[in-house]
């Protein structure tokens, strides 16, 4: 009985020192989706416009956004992160494809906002 | 006996965490090797147009890869970086309809020539496990190098981005540095937080900063060449991280022998035992799952949080050993604690503050040791551990022996102002561990003192606790003198 609820107490104690590092980590995560939202609203256009060059430099930058803080996205949540870095790397490798093939760039781009957007709330 | 049970324990602990090392790092190129050939598989079936099986196949490799890329990218970012690159290219070929099998083709064959960089060992090796050589030193020269020159570009937030970044990629440094020189490692975790303060206040202060950094870059840069640890770095880390639990955990042990109850010493070792275990396993979990940069931030919250918590608990078991101190006070606890038993409550306070004294810094001790098994003979390190804990071991017995010799009254005022200096200090470096992590700001002091001893920074959200923690300790001290003298007054007109 006194074994358990030393247990107890360890847990509740563990529990709350990772419960403060997720807290700390989330407005890191916040703010870097919030940028690659914003960077991801000049992909698309650049896509619809057909301007591959733009693509690949904003594709690029966004993706340099994405590196600041996906160590904390893997931690946090490890399947959300895969779920991220599909779309995000069909999109750097789709800007560079010749013709672009805008039906499938225009389909990730609104998946990976769709994930970013959940990041933000 | 304890002691032994407890170094015991902590050496299982840390072989297995060695051992673990050695056989994830033994395995990147023989997993790539292996997974590659489901990549050829794929390519074969693309070229012979049989591109829903092509698909199939390359999902399964994707799957692989997912398991093994940790692997790959401690031994080298750039083999990651190129061959996520090259999937990524195979899977838009996937997405697009219908599947152009040429284009296909080309990417299969790009990331196998990719995988088999690797695998020969073309690409260079810059992974994180690399970096905890003296590489990892050359990398936050250059990053205060860059903050530097952002500065000067007048580039606040560049600046501080890079300041950031040495803040996340400390945690694979530490042990570098703090073998090498204890006062290096602590000027550089004081002036991380004043550098951020500096670079992120409302009106930042770029000149200071600038001086800062060279200051900075100066007492770092001669720790580039070592390399190599010796017995002596293996003792120290323990001896130094070791020795504030050490501090509390006697103090309850003696604490409990002078109350009658040595026998409830299980809890404090049980406390310590499940620091050192849940301290390891998190360690280990850091090391193979999130990747110590991921974790830097959260070890200081760690150390931050867990620090304060402890220092509140110490608050309270030093109020409490002082007015133990007063003769009255301690004839009534001996008068009732004759009829009963030490409370369950009270007991599982004292397993939790050891095991908060432990788990305070145990992560970052056992990364240390993980860390540091690379770069040092397996000999070493086992006798370094093994001197570093008999050192403790024979203050403790010391202390111990000595703590039971001494009158009541003497004992219960000394223990009571260490605990009181260890709160004092958790205090101080809770707060720092909190400013490190980002969570708290600091408000520089330029003319308050450093002085690591006491926990003490230049910075007011440090500083003031610990004013606040000193005066209410004092007022509690003259109260309680006023308060055992009245008390004793009034025992002598009775008599």
């Amino acid at each position: 009985m006194k074994i358990r609820s030393l247990m107890l107490a360890l847990v509740a104690v563990l529990a709350l020192a990772l419960t403060a590092c997720s807290a700390a980590s989330g407005t890191e995560i916040k703010s870097g989706a919030q940028k690659m939202q914003a960077i991801l609203t000049d992909v698309k256009s650049a896509v619809d416009a057909k301007d591959a060059a733009k693509a690949t430099t904003e594709a690029e930058e966004m993706h340099e956004a994405w590196e600041k803080f996906e160590d904390a996205v893997k931690a946090k949540d490890k399947d959300l992160y895969e779920k991220i870095e599909e779309p995000l790397g069909a999109i750097r490798a789709g800007v560079k494809v010749s013709p672009l093939d805008q039906k499938v760039l225009t389909e990730q781009i609104a998946k990976l906002d769709g994930l970013l957007a959940g990041l933000v709330k | 006996m304890r002691i032994k049970r407890i170094a015991r324990l902590f050496l299982t602990v840390l072989l297995l965490t060695v051992s673990l090392t050695g056989l994830a790092s033994a395995t990147p190129s023989g997993d790539l090797q292996e997974a590659d050939q489901i990549v050829a598989q794929a390519l074969t079936q693309a070229k012979q147009g049989d591109l829903s099986a092509a698909k199939a196949t390359y999902d399964s490799f994707h799957e692989r890869w997912r398991i093994i890329e940790e692997g790959i990218k401690a031994e080298s970012i750039t083999a990651y970086r190129t061959i996520e690159e090259e999937m990524a290219t195979v899977a838009f070929a996937l997405l697009q309809n219908p599947v152009d099998g040429s284009q296909l083709s080309s990417g299969l064959q790009r990331l196998q020539t990719a995988n088999q960089t690797f695998i020969t060992g073309g690409f260079p090796a810059d992974g994180g496990q690399k970096q905890q050589s003296s590489g990892n030193i050359s990398g936050l020269l250059t990053l205060l190098e860059q903050a530097k020159a952002q500065a000067e570009a007048h580039d606040v937030a560049g600046a501080a981005a890079s300041i950031e970044q040495f803040r996340h990629s400390w945690l694979d440094v530490e042990g570098i540095v703090l073998t090498a020189s204890g006062q290096v490692y602590g000027d550089a975790e004081r002036d991380m937080v004043t550098l951020s303060a500096y670079l992120t206040s409302k009106q930042p202060d770029l000149t200071k900063a600038i001086t800062l950094i060279d200051q900075m870059h100066n007492y770092l840069a001669p720790l580039v060449s070592k390399t190599s640890y010796n017995v002596f770095d293996a003792a120290t880390i323990v001896l130094r991280e070791g020795l504030e639990a050490l501090l509390v955990t006697v103090a309850l042990l003696a604490f409990l022998k002078k109350a009658g109850h040595p026998e409830k010493g299980r809890w404090i070792w049980g406390g310590v035992g499940a620091g050192l275990l849940v301290s390891a396993v998190l360690a280990v979990a850091v090391k193979f799952l999130i990747g110590t940069g991921a974790f830097g931030s959260n070890n200081f919250l760690i150390m931050g949080f867990s620090g304060l918590f402890a220092a509140s608990m110490l608050i309270w078991v030093s109020y409490w050993l002082h007015s133990k101190s007063s003769l009255v006070e301690w004839q009534r606890y001996i008068r009732e604690q004759s009829t009963s038993a030490l409370a369950t409550g009270r007991l599982l306070s004292l397993a939790t503050l050891s095991f908060l004294a432990v788990f305070r810094e145990g992560t970052e001790t056992v990364l240390f040791y993980v860390g540091m098994a690379s770069s040092i003979a397996m000999k070493d390190l086992l006798l370094g551990l093994a001197l570093g804990l008999g050192i403790l071991a024979v203050i403790a017995v010391v202390i111990l022996k000595w703590g039971i010799k001494v009158p009541m009254r003497p004992f219960f005022l000394v223990s009571s102002l260490l605990v009181f200096y260890l709160a004092f200090k958790f205090t101080g470096m809770g707060v720092h561990g909190l400013q490190l992590a980002g969570l708290l700001r600091a408000t520089v002091v330029p003319y308050l003192p450093t002085v690591d001893f006491l926990g003490l920074y230049p910075n007011w959200e440090g500083t003031i606790p610990q004013l606040l923690l000193l005066m209410g300790g004092l007022a509690t001290f003259v109260w309680q003198h006023r308060r055992d003298r009245i008390a004793k007054a009034a025992l002598v007109a009775t008599q």
